[in-house]
């Protein structure tokens, strides 16, 4: 992933552990561009996103110094540091609410399961072409209904899903655009009427 | 469960799990690793595979947060900016790589001795080494005036006990926030309680001088000093 050589990751790792000062600060100034780029990456969208990476990699290079004794492979020393950038950056969002969290979906109307796990006894009720024929009338675009019940109904991935998107539409669909896709969808169907009627019925059956 | 029965699982599990923000937080932590195992999964599903992430990808489906989550960092793997759209990088602060000197050794440097006086030097660096860990509301009183808050307190290591046998409390006054009271207690080998009394301990902020001596108990007291004057503050004490 990193296109740094192993050796290049285990030199700044021991330079980072250095007790000439000199040799110890060039070494975290050559970690710090890393890890600016690697927060930058995640919020170069953001209105203050320069300040907020500039926070984030601080925060970062911070937490490498207090815990580089973690780090049991000097040679992916690059990778565990993007890990504990990235990590950070993505809590920091999440924690700004950066993140939508919820859909209006999501907040109204109750969940009818809440509280009752989906056991598979419950399942072995449905007829999956039953639910599948019932999804196609399901209040989600074209595009969603294809990666929910591709995924769940075909057993196609997001790699696939997204190539059929992307030959569809002409633009660049990446696997992880399927992924948020679905999510949201599945989220509209958790209040969609007609799915929860079905369950209930099988409930009753059962 | 045949598979249809467990894709009909999995399809119900996604649509209705319940939000749950200490799993959200648990699988947060993991994404990344998930984004490197998925990209090497891509490129060769031969040798990786996913098997180890399914709880995160069931996960994923159910949670939109931790879709998009999942999607960043996806793409700024996948898709990273260029370079160039950086901009200039700021220069980090790497004070945290100074070696913090322990409270002996900043006490060293500021402890002197001419004959019998023993002096100690107060400064902006070794101030903050004084204050105390939690914010002490005591209630001191001194003819008459009151003081409230510790700002500092210092009860010399074991290791300097011959070189500084002082311990030093400032309060804040009450009347005056921008006051304080400093309380110099002096402990000699040889004497103790109440025979603790007359020694000349000296207060001195640049060229302004008072000298107290001890009572009983081998505190001397210094009211009215302004706060800000604390970092020049000298204390000597004739032993």
């Amino acid at each position: 992933m990193s296109s740094s050589a192993p050796s290049d990751a285990a030199t700044l790792y021991q330079n980072c552990r250095s007790t000439d000062l000199n040799v110890q600060s060039a070494a975290y100034r050559t970690l710090w561009r890393l890890l600016y780029q690697g927060a930058w990456n995640l919020l170069y969208d953001q209105i203050d996103g320069a300040d907020l990476a500039e926070d984030c990699a601080q925060q970062a290079l911070m937490r490498i110094h207090q815990r580089l004794h973690e780090c049991n492979q000097p040679a992916a020393f690059l990778s565990w540091s993007q890990r504990i950038v990235a990590n950070l950056t993505i809590d920091e969002l999440r924690r700004r609410k950066r993140f939508s969290g919820t859909t209006s979906t999501q907040d109204e109307g109750q969940n009818p399961l809440e509280n009752v796990p989906v056991l598979p006894e419950m399942v072995s009720q449905l007829e999956i072409e039953e639910l599948r024929t019932l999804l196609q009338k399901a209040p989600i675009s074209d595009r969603s209904r294809r990666v929910v019940v591709g995924r769940f109904f075909d057993q196609s991935d997001d790699e696939q899903l997204a190539q059929v998107e992307r030959e569809l539409s002409g633009e660049a669909v990446l696997s992880s655009h399927v992924q948020v896709t679905r999510a949201k969808n599945l989220a509209k169907l958790r209040n969609w009427q007609p799915l929860r009627e079905y369950l209930r019925v099988e409930e009753i059956n059962d | 469960m045949n598979s249809e029965t467990e894709q009909l699982l999995h399809f119900l599990q996604a649509v209705y799990s319940p939000k749950d923000d200490a799993l959200c937080a648990q699988i947060r932590s993991r994404l990344y690793d998930y984004v490197v195992a998925f990209v090497n999964w891509n490129q060769d599903r031969t040798t990786f595979d996913l098997s180890a992430f399914a709880d995160l990808r069931q996960h994923l489906d159910g949670c939109v947060a931790c879709s998009e989550a999942f999607s960043r960092l996806y793409t700024a793997v996948v898709q990273p900016m260029s370079s160039e759209s950086l901009g200039s990088i700021p220069e980090p602060d790497l004070s945290f790589l100074r070696p913090k000197e322990s409270l002996s050794e900043q006490l060293r440097r500021a402890l002197s001795r001419v004959g019998e006086t023993i002096r100690l030097q107060l400064s902006g660096d070794l101030l903050p080494a004084l204050r105390p860990a939690l914010a002490i509301g005591a209630l001191r009183s001194s003819q008459g005036q009151e003081y409230g808050e510790l700002l500092l307190q210092l009860d010399p290591p074991a290791e300097l006990a011959d070189r500084l046998p002082t311990a030093i409390s400032v309060y804040r006054a009450g009347s005056s926030p921008v006051r304080c009271l400093v309380e110099v207690t002096v402990t000699l080998p040889d004497r103790a309680w109440p025979d603790l009394a007359g020694i000349p301990v000296t207060l001195s902020i640049g060229q302004q001088v008072r000298t107290q001596q001890t009572d009983a108990f081998g505190v001397a007291s210094f009211e009215g000093i302004a706060i800000e004057e604390l970092p020049a503050v000298a204390i000597e004490v004739k032993v």
